[in-house]
């Protein structure tokens, strides 16, 4: 099951180090080789001409210039090969294996032109034993040092019995010792013998040396795989987190488990009836005739009830197993391990997680603790969506409340007040001035009760989220403040306040809904004729200011005081002087005039004094060109 | 000359009172219905010359069902409706089926202004 991962890993495996550490061997072993060579050169000369040494000159020049030739050949198909970690280095071992061979020829050469047995040289043998350990495996270094031995042994014999002709070097000896049996015998077997055990030391060396290499390889190895699982554990943390919906979040979470543990299948079953049955609740990987079966029962399942107390629970050969409910099921589908984790909120058990697996024995500790974690992180989102879902269902209840709310308040006001205006307009018999008088005043109030609920209502909808989606269109603010302006013509004369308005040349069109913005500007004006006493001014003035559409809303009425003014745009706030000059007044005005804007993009600042005036200032974007009327 | 006849629609005694005053003191005849089936039953029994819809009936779609079922009747579809509703703004009314199915004259927001109601009447009646 761990194919996903191995094939996601970027580091060595075993071998490839190995082979890599070859590869850089190779090279400084040609580094060496020039020494070698030249040294065979200079010994030669320096034992010819220095100490007058008769030795096979001719021959013995040509060893080391063979040897720095088929070095220089080396390196360049060294060059051919790049020392790299991908693992394509195979060819570094058998360059290994000519390296050695090819010296092994030149120094039997050495030897043989130096005095055979007799030779000094014979010891350079270790180096090229040591090198062959350093590079070879154990039963190669093995066999070469045997063959070492079968190479000076026989050299050693076929001069002895004088198949080939002894080189000697005169002057080294004062008698020939190649003929010596006692000589050669011992000569042999103490080589023979110091061959075996430098092989036997270096190899245990070597051997020690690479066995750690294969554990920091296996080390780095599960780090890796580690990293991984940690990175696809955040990858799956962060899909599953990324939606609210419940079944959405299920859905994902079964996919990315499956995908990331590499399984043949997840699925997610959570409590319903009381805790009673696990139900099934998202699938991958199965199909639905699998779940046929339906729910399962935890009273009758002591598996589940292990799990749902917060373990981890693997059923590692199903066929083995009892303690499954439907065991044939999931042979017939070809699963023989399954892994339960549970999902546990802050509540208590959710319900449970489930891992499927072809093989017997298929989930490591590694595997247990992965889903332990997927299952603890799920358990996260899920609660959250549940929480969602919660709070969704409220606010259909909500709005369905106000509604409801609406409705029942509205419409007896509405009724008291048209059976009022129907008795006001004579139309039920004339009145006396009294009743005509008890009448207005009736309708007076239930005029502000209406307001006031209407207030209300249009809050409470905002508040809740209840307001129908608005489609904004362009809308020409001139003609909303004009037709706000003409409404207060009357009220304005019967106080003899002075109205002026201003308009820009151009019609100003912001992105709203006329009706709304009709009702913002018109509690500004009405707040204006309200508050401003008799013979004042009300001046009303639309500009385009720095892009924006400004209108100001000035009046010199009893303005506000500067401690009330944080809270204007309260709800249910009146400052005091308000109160005092008009009784009736909801406090909801200037809220609801300031929800309205804000909607549309709009700002509202207040400057005022008491006993100064009072200037509203309200900017909007504009609407973008093409979508004037 | 006979009276015009208004048939008011409203499941609201109250409202029905208070309308009914308003149009006779104008000099119609009123009938009632409580409801979209006592209508149209109304409305075969003596056709009148304009019917005040309420929209908010017991059942709220019963005021549009009824006008649907008047406008689909070759004997009554020719009676203008004017149609009364506690929605308040355009963008609620729109919400609604228009005038591409029903023979709705008008749509009139309650509460209905008594003077209101006598124009819109006299403007639309046959």
């Amino acid at each position: 099951m761990d194919k996903r991962f191995s094939s996601a890993l970027s580091t060595p495996q075993s071998r490839t180090l190995v082979e890599y550490e070859l590869c850089l061997s190779l090279e400084w072993l040609c580094r060496l080789r020039w020494i070698a060579g030249a040294g065979v050169i200079l010994a030669t000369w320096f034992a010819r001409l220095a100490l007058g040494l008769e030795l096979a000159v001719m021959p013995l020049t040509v060893i080391g210039v063979g040897i720095l030739v088929y070095n220089v050949l080396f390196i360049r198909w060294l060059n051919r090969l790049t020392c790299d970690l991908s693992g394509a280095n195979v060819p570094a071992r058998t360059q290994a294996r000519a390296q050695i061979a090819a010296d092994w020829i030149a120094i039997i050469l050495l030897i043989h032109y130096s005095g055979g047995i007799e030779s000094p040289a014979i010891l350079y043998f270790f180096f090229h034993i040591i090198l062959a350990t350093i590079l070879l495996s154990v039963h190669e270094a093995y066999f070469v040092a045997g063959l070492a031995i079968v190479l000076v042994g026989g050299l050693a014999g076929l001069e002895y019995g004088g198949w080939i002709p002894h080189v000697t070097v005169g002057g080294l000896l004062p008698v020939p010792l190649y003929a010596r049996p006692l000589y050669v015998g011992s000569a042999l077997v103490f080589f023979a013998s110091a061959v075996i055990g430098s092989v036997y030391l270096a190899t245990r060396t070597t051997g020690r040396l690479r066995k750690r290499e294969a554990e920091i390889v296996a080390l780095s190895q599960d780090l890796q795989r580690a990293y991984n699982r940690l990175h696809m554990l955040y990858e799956s943390a962060q899909t599953v987190n990324s939606t609210l919906e419940l079944q959405e979040v299920l859905d994902r979470l079964t996919r990315s488990t499956a995908e990331v543990m590499g399984v043949k299948a997840c699925t997610i079953r959570l409590l319903e009836a009381g805790g009673q049955s696990l139900c099934l609740a998202s699938t991958y990987g199965l199909p639905d005739a699998y779940f046929q079966k339906g729910c399962l029962l935890v009273d009758q399942n002591p598996l589940v009830r292990e799990v749902l107390t917060g373990k981890v629970v693997a059923v590692d050969d199903i066929a083995g197993d009892t303690r499954l409910q439907y065991p044939e099921a999931a042979l017939a589908e070809g699963i023989h391990a399954i892994l339960t984790a549970p999902l546990i909120g802050h509540q208590g058990p959710l319900g449970i997680i489930r891992v499927y697996c072809e093989k017997p024995y298929c989930f490591s500790d590694d595997d247990k603790q992965y889903l332990a974690t997927v299952a603890s992180h799920g358990s996260i989102a899920l609660e959250n969506a549940l929480a969602y879902a919660a709070l969704r269902d409220l606010d259909a209840a909500k709005r369905k409340f106000i509604l409801t709310v609406t409705h029942e308040l509205r419409s007896p006001v509405g009724v008291v007040r048209s059976l009022l205006r129907t008795l006001a307009g004579g139309y039920a018999g004339a009145l006396t001035d009294v009743q005509a008088d008890m009448i207005a005043r009736a309708l007076r109030r239930t005029d502000f009760l209406q307001t006031l609920i209407d207030d209300l209502l249009d809050l409470a909808a905002g508040k809740a989220g209840l307001r129908m989606e608005e489609t904004l269109q362009s809308v020409n603010l001139n003609q909303i403040i004009t037709r706000v302006i003409e409404r207060y013509t009357v009220p304005a004369a019967e106080k003899h306040l002075t109205l002026q308005l201003d308009l820009p040349d151009v019609p100003l069109h912001i992105m709203g809904v006329a009706e709304q913005l009709d009702r913002a500007f018109n509690n500004l004006v009405s707040n204006a004729v309200k508050y401003t006493p008799a013979e004042g001014q009300i001046t009303v003035r639309l500009q385009e200011v720095e892009g924006q559409a400004q209108c100001t809303i000035s009046d010199t009425g009893i303005g506000i005081p500067e401690e009330a003014q944080p809270h204007l745009f309260e709800e249910f706030y009146r400052a005091p002087n308000a109160k005092t000059q008009v009784k009736e007044g909801t406090g909801l005005g200037l809220v609801i005039t300031k929800d309205i804007l804000t909607r549309y993009g709009c700002t509202i600042r207040v400057k005022s004094g008491l006993g100064e005036g009072t200037t509203f200032t309200v900017a909007c974007p504009l609407a973008p060109e093409e979508s004037s009327d | 000359m006979a009276k015009k006849t208004v048939l008011i629609v409203d499941d609201d005694p109250d409202i029905v009172l208070a309308n009914r005053l308003v149009l006779e003191s104008a000099g119609y005849a009123v009938e009632e219905a409580a409801s979209g089936e006592e209508c149209l039953a109304k409305m075969r029994a003596h056709l009148p010359d304009l019917v005040l819809m309420d929209v908010m009936m017991a059942n709220p779609l019963d005021g549009y069902h009824t006008t649907q079922q008047i406008s689909d009747d070759p004997q009554l579809r020719r009676v203008p409706i004017l149609m009364v509703s506690s929605i308040t703004t355009s963008q609620y009314a729109a919400a609604f089926p228009t005038d591409q199915f029903l023979d709705i004259r008008e749509f009139i927001s309650k509460p209905v202004e008594p003077e209101v109601l006598l124009t819109k009447i006299n403007q639309h009646i046959l």
